[in-house]
């Protein structure tokens, strides 16, 4: 991990779920992240592991009944302060948010309004940030598109969303993304809704603009394969916490703990012998995060009593190399 | 382009019949409306009396009824759709704020509105037009007073729907102010719906206004209205049928004109239909 300062910070953030009437309860817990400029940091687990409700906090965006519980986001952009995501104004979020901060949604075929013209809704993210007149702000929307790969995008800029094939759309979301050059950009499984081959196309869109724009990518993913090919870093999340924290070619040759060693195991071998596929054994777990013992002990092959009685905390195996377990602790001590 | 089915087109027709009526009105009426001529009352359709046909016959004033019915468009008009967009203007940013707004404005609306809608309209209405007076103006304040609350918990439910899409938090997640949102991506997408609940609110401001001015408390005696026709008509039911068969028709006539259109735009907006019109 590069020696300078972190993009966007990531402190202790825990997420918390408090229905309406209801006892509040913590969905994710002491995440920390750091993002880099230029540099991608994947986030990968499960279904219900906290993964997307991480991306939204990470630009405060909780809606009710989901709401930061403890914790701190701090953006460092270049020629400004410090700023905690958790204290702005209203005002000094919103010229944050699409400013500094720009998000991909999942879905290409419903995050784009369907009764605008993509260049429009390109153009309404230059209008508001930076203040460009109607006309100077088309301009750009086409090099935008230009910009994300479109073809003949002086065409295609007064397409409605409807006209486009869905990875085009996603290539318009990318485009609304990084209009006002962001310095961070957060992509909540972009390619999850996509063919296969177009998944290829986006992603390799992406890192190139990440280097291009010099802007730190979190990338959101259940996708092994597509954080081998595309992260410098990896968080593995399970149950709300993170278990495992590695360069992406670390986490590859030498996973620490079970749980990444399962989901690694669980992959589809391409060569050798067709075999039948490894699952990790047991449920998945609701959503929710425990205090009393390690999170995964109910699945993991390789449980202690000591994993029953407390939670491993996350700590240094090797550098840049960290997980929470005690096969490892018992190592270092 | 696709012809019409017969339905919306019987709508449309009639209308645009009602509407050219309405504008037309000093020019095709035979009489003036208030014409009274006594020696010639209750004359049935088609007698001859001073300076014409009555097509319809006459009232007990011997005033025309063709001519009555003709200026009667313009009541029915003004009130329905002054009444219509009247209580979408108030209700349709309530029910967006409803949905927007946070938990305190939601309850506030809706419990307001729920408590508008349980007590039945004519009874409301009786209330606030003896109190502000029989005019118009008033008619439309009252369909307007009551009415909002249908526009607002549609809206309402739409935005729920539309809160939740993507595109919405895309707004947020671009920084774009919370107003723009609801004005440019929320409202436009939740139009078409609101546009069948226009339609059948219109309907319904007919049919209603009627029955205020069957009460007497609807449009004040000297403006000629359909439902003030059938007040007048009532007395005279064993003897002379015209006076209430002819505002009678017309009432029923729009009211399901309007529905029929209100019908066919549901239809064309609802995609579980659009196989069984093709």
């Amino acid at each position: 991990m590069s020696g300078a300062e972190p993009v966007l910070e990531m402190r202790d953030v825990g997420v918390e779920l408090a229905p309406l009437g209801g006892a509040a309860r913590r969905i994710t817990s002491d995440v920390d992240l750091a993002l880099h400029a230029g540099r991608t940091l994947a986030l990968v687990g499960e279904s219900g592991c906290g993964k997307s409700v991480t991306a939204l906090a990470a630009m405060n965006l909780l809606a009710p009944p989901l709401r930061l519980g403890t914790g701190h986001i701090l953006l460092r952009t270049p020629g400004a302060a410090p700023r905690d995501l958790t204290r702005l104004s209203p005002a000094e979020l919103r010229a944050a948010r699409g400013g500094q901060l720009g998000m991909i949604f999942q879905d290409p075929m419903t995050a784009l309004d369907p009764a605008f013209q993509v260049g429009e809704q390109i153009a309404e993210s230059l209008r508001a940030h930076l203040g460009l007149s109607r006309r100077a702000a088309h301009d750009r929307a086409v090099e935008l598109l230009q910009l994300v790969g479109i073809h003949e995008p002086e065409r295609r800029v007064r397409a409605y969303p409807f006209q486009l094939s869905g990875g085009m759309r996603q290539r318009v979301m990318i485009a609304i993304a990084v209009a006002c050059s962001p310095a961070v950009l957060i992509a909540d499984e972009p390619t999850t809704a996509l063919d296969v081959t177009v998944q290829a196309q986006i992603l390799e869109l992406l890192r190139e603009l990440g280097a291009r724009l010099g802007m730190a990518t979190l990338l959101i993913t259940h996708d092994l394969g597509v954080v081998a090919e595309n992260a410098d870093t990896v968080a593995v999340m399970y149950r709300g916490r993170i278990v495992e924290r590695a360069s992406a070619e670390a986490l590859f040759t030498a996973p620490a703990h079970p749980y990444t060693r399962g989901l690694l195991a669980s992959l589809p071998p391409l060569d050798g012998p067709r075999e039948r596929l490894r699952p990790i054994p047991g449920q998945v777990p609701p959503a929710g995060v425990a205090d009393a013992d390690c999170p995964f002990v109910a699945r993991c092959p390789e449980a202690m009593p000591r994993c029953l009685a407390a939670r491993p905390a996350l700590t240094a195996i090797a550098p840049e190399h960290e997980a929470a377990c005690f096969l490892h602790a018992t190592v270092a001590a | 382009m696709r012809s019409l089915p017969a339905k919306p087109a019987f709508g449309t027709c009639i209308i645009l019949l009602v509407i050219a009526c309405a504008l037309l009105a000093p020019l095709i009426a035979p009489f003036d409306p208030n014409d009274q001529d006594i020696l010639n009352s209750l004359a049935p359709p088609f007698s001859t009396g001073d300076g014409g046909r009555h097509w319809l016959g006459t009232d007990r004033l011997g005033q025309d009824i063709l001519s009555r019915m003709i200026f009667g468009t313009r009541v029915a008009l003004t009130v329905a759709f002054g009444a219509a967009a009247a209580s979408a203007a108030i209700g349709v940013p309530l029910g967006l704020a409803a949905g927007f707004l946070g938990r305190a404005v939601e309850s506030a609306v809706l419990v307001l509105a729920d408590m508008i809608l349980s007590i039945p309209f004519i009874l409301l209405a009786l209330v606030i037009m003896s109190v502000l007076g029989a005019s118009l103006l008033n008619l439309v304040i009252c369909f307007a007073a009551v009415r909002w609350a249908q526009f607002a918990r549609v809206s309402y439910s739409l935005s729920l729907e539309l809160r939740e899409k993507d595109y919405v938090m895309a707004c947020r997640a671009g920084g774009i102010s919370l107003g723009r949102t609801l004005l440019v991506h929320v409202l436009p997408n939740m139009l078409g719906p609101i546009t069948v609940i226009l339609t059948l609110e219109l309907a319904y401001a007919i049919l209603m206004e009627s029955g205020l001015s069957f009460l007497g408390l609807g449009a004040p005696p000297e403006i000629p209205s359909w439902g003030g026709m059938l007040q007048e008509g009532r007395d005279e039911l064993d003897t002379a049928w015209w006076l209430t068969t002819s505002p009678g028709l017309a009432i029923m006539a729009t009211a399901i004109a309007c529905n029929f259109i209100g019908d066919w735009i549901r239809d064309r907006l609802d995609p579980r239909t659009q196989g069984v019109l093709r």
